[in-house]
C-alpha cells in the first residue's frame, strides 16, 4: 500500500487544491483496490463487498460530477493523477496498478455519466484478471470487448512492438522514395488509345458530367446501392444468429472424424486419435453425451468404412470404441452425470445406447445415487426401448436392493410379448422378496400365454402361500400337458389335503379353467375321491369345490360329470352336484 | 471510428434494450439523414422539411421518455442515451458519415434536452451539417450554439484525448510488419513444439480492428505488399486484414471478430511444413504433388487441434475450422471432400473469400502474373453461389469498391493515379479517392491525392474520370510503395 514517505518522494508539491483532489483520488482508488480484493475473497453480494462497492461508488460519482472525468496514469506499481502519485502496492501479486501494467495500459479514464452496473461489472473483471494465470488472459483485451461507455484504457501498440521484438530495419521491406518520383510512364498503346477514345466520346466512367448537386442529393436520400434486400438482410443475420449458436463441442467432434479420415501418415494418425481420445473424454466430464454419441456415430462409421481401404485406421479407432466401452470410461461417464446432474437425459441414453450391454450396470449405480424422477422416467424409456432388443439385459439392473426400479423391469417385461420376456420374469422366484415375486406372478397373468402359464406354474411351488395362490389364480386356460401333469402332481400329493382351502381352491379352479378333458377327468376324480378317515372335512370340502367348479365349466362333460355325481355317494357331494347343475341351468 | 457491430443485440437482450437499440439506430439514422439533405437543400425544401420534421418528432418523444437524447462519441463506438449502437450492414453508411463528421468537429456528446423546438434544430443541423461550416472546431460549434442561443437545449463537450484517432499512417505500417513477424514467431515456436501463448495474437487482432476503424483505407491498401518474406505469412496477414474488415460490416462483434482474426491468421498453418519445392512449383503440379498441397488443409486443422488439445493454448474451434475448410466451396466441393460434415462454418466462408482475392492479387512463381484487383473481384463474382456465399461475396464487393483500394487507374486527365479510398455510397464506387502517381505526360510524380466527385465549380463536370483500370506489373509501377512512404 502507498506510504507517505513515498507520496511525498515521487510527487511534485502539492497546491492546496491539487493536493486535495489527489486525496480524493487517493481514497477512489483504494477503495477500488479493496473492493476488488474484497471480491476475490467473499462475493460481490457479501456485506463487506457491499459496503466497500458503495463507498466507492459515491466517491467515484461524486468526483466525476465534479471533475467530468477521472484519468489515471499506469507505471509499474503506481496511480497517477495528473503527475501526482495517488497510489501505489509493490507486491505485484495483488497490486492493481501492475494488472493493468503488465498489459501496457498507460492509462485508464472514467468518464462522467459512469453507471454503477458498468462499475460492478468492471469490478468483476478485475477480479477475473487476478485469479487468471499470467499469460491467460489479458486485460486491456479483456477491456476491449467489453466496450464499456464510461471506463477506457489506453494501450498503445508499443506494448506489441515490445513483446513482439519487430526490428523494422530488417523486417521491413525497402522502398525507394526517389523512384517513385523520378522516371516516367509510357502509356501502352491499347491503353493509350483507350484514353484517346474517351476523350473523344467522354466515355471514361460518368464523366459526362453528372451535375455535382444531383449526386449529392442522391448521396442525400442514403439509399447507396450498397445495401443488402431485405432477403439478403435475413440471410446474414440468421448466418450470425447460427454461428453465435453454434456448438463448438459438436464442431470438433465432426472435425477430428473428419481429419481421421483424410489423415494417412501412421504417426500423424495415431496423434489425432489420440485428441479423439481426449475430446471424448472431456466431453463425458463436461456431460456433452449429445456430442459424445455422435463421436461414437462418427467412429462406428469410419470404422466400416476405413476397415476394408485402410485396416490399419480402421482397427485403431475400433480400439477407440473399446475404450470407450471400458469400465474406466464407464466410470468416468457414472461420475460425470452424478456431477453434472442433467435435467434432460435423452443424450446421456443415446450415448449408453451407442456403448451397448455392457453399460447397462452404470446405469444402475447411477440409479442408485440420483433417484430424480427425470432420470427414472428416462431410464424407464430407455428400458422399454431395450427390452424389445435383448429383454435379459434388463435384469442386470434388477438387484433386491432396488425394488422400485425391479418393479419397473417386472412390469416392461410383462408387456413385452414371448417366451423370453416370460422366462425372464421366472427368474425372480429365487431370492427375491415376497412381493417382487408377487409382482412377477401378477404381471405374467397380465397376459395370456402357454409360456407365461408354464412359469407361473413354476410360482406354484413357491415358499409363500400368497405367491403360490396368485400363481394359481394368475394362471390362465392353458392346454399344456406338463402343466396339467405338474397339477395333478399337487393335487394327488399327500400335502395337498394340508394346504389352505383357498389354496386348494385356487388349484381345482385353475383345473376348471383349463376344461381339458384330462383336467375334467381329474376333477371327477376328486369329486369320487373317498373321504376315508384321515382328513376327513378337508377332502370333502375338496370334493364339494370340485362340483362348484364343474359347475362353473359348464360344459356338457362337466355336467355329466356332475349328474353322476349327483347320483352318488356322500350326501353333501351329491348336493352339491345338484346345486352346481341348478346353477347351470339359471344360468 | 465506428464500433463493434451486430445486426442483431447480443443474445439476451431484453424487450426494452431491444427497443432502445432500435430506437437508437432510427435515431443515428435521421439525424446522419437530416444533416447530409441541409448541406444540400435550403430548410424550407420540401425534401429537408420532411427530414427535419422526422427528426424532431423523433427527438420530441425521446425527450418526452427519457428526459434527453444524447449521443456519445468514445473510441471506435457510438452511444446513445447509454446503449452502444450496433450498427447494421445497411445503416453503416450513416453510421460512419456521423462518427466521421462528430471527430471533425470535436464533438464527444451531443445531447438534445428538453424544450428542444423544431426551429433549433433546424439551427442546429444547418450549424453542423452546412459545407461552410466543414472545418468548424469544437470551439466554433459551442460559442455559436450559445450565440445562437440553442446552448439551452443542445449541449455539445468536446472529445476526450481518449478518442481522438491516434493512429498514423505510420504505427499502421509498423502494426502490418509486426503481425507478419508475430506470425513467423509464432509459426517457429509451434513448429517447435513450443506453445506460445495466444494473448499476444488477440491483441494483435484488436489493434487490426482499431487501425481498421480509424482508418480502413489505409489498412486495405496495404494489403497490397506481397511476398514480404514468405508468401505464406504475407498472405496470412493479408487475409487477416481482409477478414476483419469484412467481419467488421457483417456484424461480428469484438469478441468474435478477434476470434476471427486468429482464424484467418492461422488458416495456411498447414502449408508450413509442406515443402518448399512443391509450393513454389512453377510448372503443374503433378497428381501426388497436388494430393501433397491439399493435405495442407487437414494438417493445419491437425496441428491446431494438436494445440489446442495440450490444453495450453485456446486455438478457437472457428480457427480449426477455417484451416480445415478455405477451400471448400459452398456447395461442399473442392478439398477436402467430407465425409459426415455437410455444413461449412460462416467463418470459413468468410476467410475463403479473403483468402481468394489475396490470393489471385499475388504474383507466384506458377503464375508469375497476378490478377488485378477488380479482375480478381469479376473473377470471383462469376462464382458466386458456387464457390462462394452470394450475401458474404456482395458484402465483400461492396467493402472493396469496383476499384478497389491499390487499384492502379488511368484517368481521362491522361493522369494515372493508385485508389487510396472508396466512397461509401456505392453509387460513388467509379469516383474513388487517388493518389495520382503520374502527371498528365506520364513523368511520375508523389502527387496529391484527388476526390474524383470534386467538380469544376464553372462547367459542373468531373474535375477527373477514370477510363480504365491498368496492371501495375505492366507499368512496373509498385503500388505498395506509395503505401509504405506514407508512413515515411
Amino acid at each position: 500500500m502507498e506510504t507517505t514517505d513515498s507520496r511525498r518522494n515521487e510527487s511534485p508539491a502539492p497546491s492546496r487544491e491539487g493536493g486535495r483532489v489527489a486525496e480524493k483520488v487517493h481514497e477512489i482508488l483504494s477503495l477500488l483496490a479493496r473492493s476488488v480484493s474484497s471480491i476475490k475473497i467473499f462475493s460481490l453480494n457479501h456485506a463487506t463487498t457491499r459496503r466497500l462497492v458503495d463507498a466507492l461508488w459515491d466517491q467515484l460519482s461524486r468526483f466525476l460530477e465534479r471533475h467530468n472525468k477521472l484519468e489515471i496514469g499506469i507505471r509499474e506499481y503506481s496511480f497517477f493523477h495528473e503527475d501526482r502519485l495517488v497510489y501505489r502496492e509493490e507486491k505485484a501479486l495483488k497490486s492493481l496498478p501492475f494488472l493493468l501494467y503488465k498489459d501496457g495500459t498507460k492509462k485508464i479514464l472514467f468518464d462522467k455519466g459512469l453507471r454503477r452496473e458498468e462499475l460492478l461489472d468492471f469490478l468483476l473483471l478485475l477480479k477475473e484478471a487476478f485469479e487468471a494465470r499470467q499469460d491467460d488472459l489479458d486485460l486491456v483485451h479483456m477491456l476491449w470487448e467489453r466496450d464499456y461507455p464510461h471506463i477506457r484504457c489506453f494501450a498503445p501498440d508499443s506494448f506489441l512492438e515490445a513483446k513482439i521484438s519487430l526490428n523494422l530495419e530488417t523486417q521491413t521491406p525497402d522502398v525507394d522514395i526517389s523512384n517513385l518520383s523520378s522516371g516516367s510512364v509510357e502509356l501502352t498503346s491499347e491503353d493509350r488509345s483507350s484514353l484517346m477514345h474517351s476523350l473523344d466520346d467522354g466515355s471514361a466512367f460518368s464523366a459526362e458530367a453528372d451535375p455535382a448537386l444531383d449526386l449529392e442529393s442522391s448521396m442525400a436520400a442514403g439509399d447507396g446501392g450498397a445495401r443488402l434486400s431485405h432477403e439478403e438482410d435475413v440471410i446474414l443475420k440468421q448466418m450470425l444468429q447460427l454461428n453465435r449458436k453454434t456448438c463448438s463441442e459438436m464442431e470438433m467432434v465432426f472435425l477430428i472424424s473428419e481429419i481421421l479420415y483424410l489423415e494417412t501418415r501412421p504417426q500423424q494418425f495415431s496423434e489425432a486419435l489420440g485428441v479423439m481420445d481426449r475430446i471424448h473424454q472431456e466431453l463425458i466430464e463436461k456431460g456433452r453425451f449429445d456430442c459424445a454419441a455422435q463421436l461414437l456415430k462418427n467412429s462406428y462409421a469410419a470404422v466400416a468404412r476405413l476397415s476394408l481401404e485402410h485396416p490399419s485406421p480402421g482397427s485403431l479407432i475400433s480400439q477407440f470404441l473399446d475404450r470407450a466401452r471400458s469400465s474406466e470410461s464407464f466410470s468416468l461417464v457414472k461420475a460425470s452425470v452424478l456431477q453434472n446432474r442433467p435435467r434432460d437425459f435423452q443424450d446421456f441414453f443415446d450415448y449408453i445406447r451407442l456403448l451397448g450391454p455392457e453399460a447397462m450396470l452404470i446405469l444402475g449405480e447411477i440409479y442408485d445415487q440420483l433417484k430424480t424422477p427425470s432420470y427414472t422416467a428416462a431410464l424407464t424409456e430407455y428400458l422399454q426401448s431395450r427390452v424389445r432388443e435383448d429383454p435379459a439385459s434388463l435384469l442386470r439392473l434388477a438387484v433386491p436392493s432396488r425394488p422400485a426400479l425391479t418393479r419397473t423391469i417386472i412390469n416392461i417385461l410383462g408387456i413385452q410379448a414371448g417366451e423370453k420376456a416370460a422366462q425372464m420374469l421366472g427368474s425372480f422366484r429365487e431370492g427375491w422378496h415376497k412381493a417382487i415375486r408377487l409382482e412377477a406372478v401378477r404381471t405374467l397373468g397380465g397376459a395370456a400365454g402357454e409360456a407365461r402359464s408354464r412359469v407361473l406354474a413354476d410360482y406354484l411351488d413357491d415358499e409363500d402361500e400368497e405367491v403360490r395362490i396368485a400363481a394359481a389364480k394368475n394362471i390362465r386356460a392353458f392346454q399344456d400337458a406338463i402343466l396339467l401333469n405338474k397339477v395333478r402332481d399337487f393335487i394327488l400329493e399327500k400335502r395337498f389335503f394340508k394346504k389352505s382351502e383357498q389354496e386348494k381352491r385356487a388349484l381345482i379352479d385353475l383345473l376348471g379353467r383349463s376344461r381339458t378333458t384330462e383336467s375334467l377327468m381329474l376333477l371327477e376324480d376328486l369329486l369320487k375321491m373317498k373321504s376315508g378317515f384321515r382328513h376327513r372335512a378337508k377332502k370333502t370340502a375338496t370334493r364339494l369345490a370340485a362340483a362348484a367348479v364343474l359347475g362353473q365349466v359348464g360344459t356338457p362333460e362337466a355336467r355329466n360329470i356332475l349328474e353322476r355325481g349327483s347320483r352318488r355317494g356322500n350326501r353333501k357331494v351329491r348336493r352339491a352336484c345338484k346345486e352346481a347343475l341348478r346353477s347351470q341351468y339359471r344360468r | 471510428m465506428d464500433g463493434s457491430p451486430s445486426p442483431t443485440l447480443a443474445a439476451g437482450a431484453s424487450a426494452p434494450e431491444i427497443q432502445t437499440h432500435k430506437e437508437a439506430l432510427l435515431f443515428i439514422e435521421h439525424l446522419g439523414r437530416a444533416l447530409k439533405i441541409i448541406k444540400i437543400y435550403e430548410p424550407n425544401n420540401l425534401i429537408a422539411e420532411r427530414q427535419i420534421n422526422a427528426l424532431y418528432d423523433l427527438t420530441r418523444g425521446v425527450l418526452l421518455r427519457q428526459k434527453e437524447a444524447s449521443l456519445l462519441l468514445r473510441q471506435s463506438s457510438l452511444f446513445f442515451n447509454g446503449t452502444r449502437i450496433r450498427f447494421t450492414i445497411n445503416s453503416y453508411e450513416i453510421f460512419k458519415f456521423l462518427t466521421q463528421l462528430l471527430k471533425k468537429r470535436g464533438i464527444g456528446l451531443l445531447t438534445f434536452l428538453p424544450g428542444l423546438s423544431r426551429e433549433a434544430l433546424q439551427l442546429f443541423l444547418l450549424l453542423l451539417g452546412r459545407r461552410a461550416s466543414e472545418d468548424a472546431s469544437f470551439e466554433v460549434v459551442a460559442s455559436e450554439l450559445k450565440r445562437l442561443r440553442l446552448d439551452n437545449h443542445i449541449a455539445v463537450e468536446p472529445v476526450s484525448s481518449f478518442d481522438i484517432g491516434g493512429a498514423r499512417e505510420a504505427d499502421t505500417i509498423r502494426l502490418f510488419f509486426m503481425g507478419i513477424s508475430h506470425l513467423k514467431e509464432m509459426f517457429t515456436k509451434f513448429l517447435g513444439g513450443g506453445l506460445p501463448p495466444l494473448t499476444l495474437t488477440r491483441r494483435l487482432m484488436q489493434s487490426i480492428f482499431d487501425h481498421i476503424s480509424e482508418n480502413e483505407a489505409f489498412l486495405l491498401g496495404l494489403t497490397t505488399v506481397k511476398n514480404f518474406d514468405e508468401y505464406t505469412l504475407n498472405h496470412s496477414m493479408n487475409v487477416c486484414i481482409l477478414t476483419i474488415a469484412l467481419g467488421r460490416r457483417l456484424g461480428l462483434d469484438k469478441n468474435e471478430l478477434a476470434e476471427l482474426g486468429i482464424s484467418a491468421f492461422f488458416h495456411d498453418y498447414g502449408k508450413m511444413e509442406l515443402p518448399k519445392e512443391i509450393l513454389d512449383k512453377p510448372g503443374a503440379l503433378e497428381a501426388d504433388e497436388r494430393k501433397i498441397i491439399e493435405s495442407h488443409v487437414y494438417r493445419g486443422a491437425e496441428k491446431l487441434f494438436l494445440l489446442k488439445e495440450s490444453g495450453m493454448i485456446p486455438v478457437p474451434v472457428g480457427a480449426i475450422n477455417v484451416a480445415m475448410e478455405h477451400h471448400v466451396n459452398i456447395d461442399l466441393t473442392g478439398y477436402p471432400t467430407y465425409q459426415k460434415k455437410n455444413t461449412i462454418s460462416f467463418f470459413s466462408k468468410i476467410v475463403k473469400v479473403c483468402d481468394v482475392f489475396d490470393a489471385l492479387t499475388t504474383p507466384r512463381p506458377y503464375r508469375p502474373h497476378a490478377f488485378r484487383r477488380d479482375q480478381a473481384l469479376s473473377i470471383m463474382a462469376a462464382d458466386t453461389g458456387v464457390g462462394f456465399d452470394p450475401v458474404i461475396l456482395k458484402v465483400f464487393i461492396n467493402m472493396m469498391g469496383l476499384f478497389p483500394v491499390g487499384s492502379l487507374v488511368l484517368l481521362d486527365t491522361g493522369e494515372i493515379g493508385i485508389v487510396v479510398e472508396n466512397h461509401m455510397d456505392s453509387r460513388l464506387f467509379f469516383r474513388p479517392k487517388v493518389r495520382l502517381v503520374t502527371d498528365r505526360a506520364g513523368a511520375k510524380i508523389m502527387g496529391p491525392v484527388a476526390d474524383l466527385t470534386e467538380t469544376n465549380p464553372e462547367t459542373k463536370r468531373f474535375e477527373r474520370s477514370i477510363v480504365k483500370s491498368l496492371d501495375p506489373e505492366e507499368y512496373r509501377i509498385n503500388v505498395s510503395d506509395y503505401f509504405l512512404t506514407q508512413g515515411a
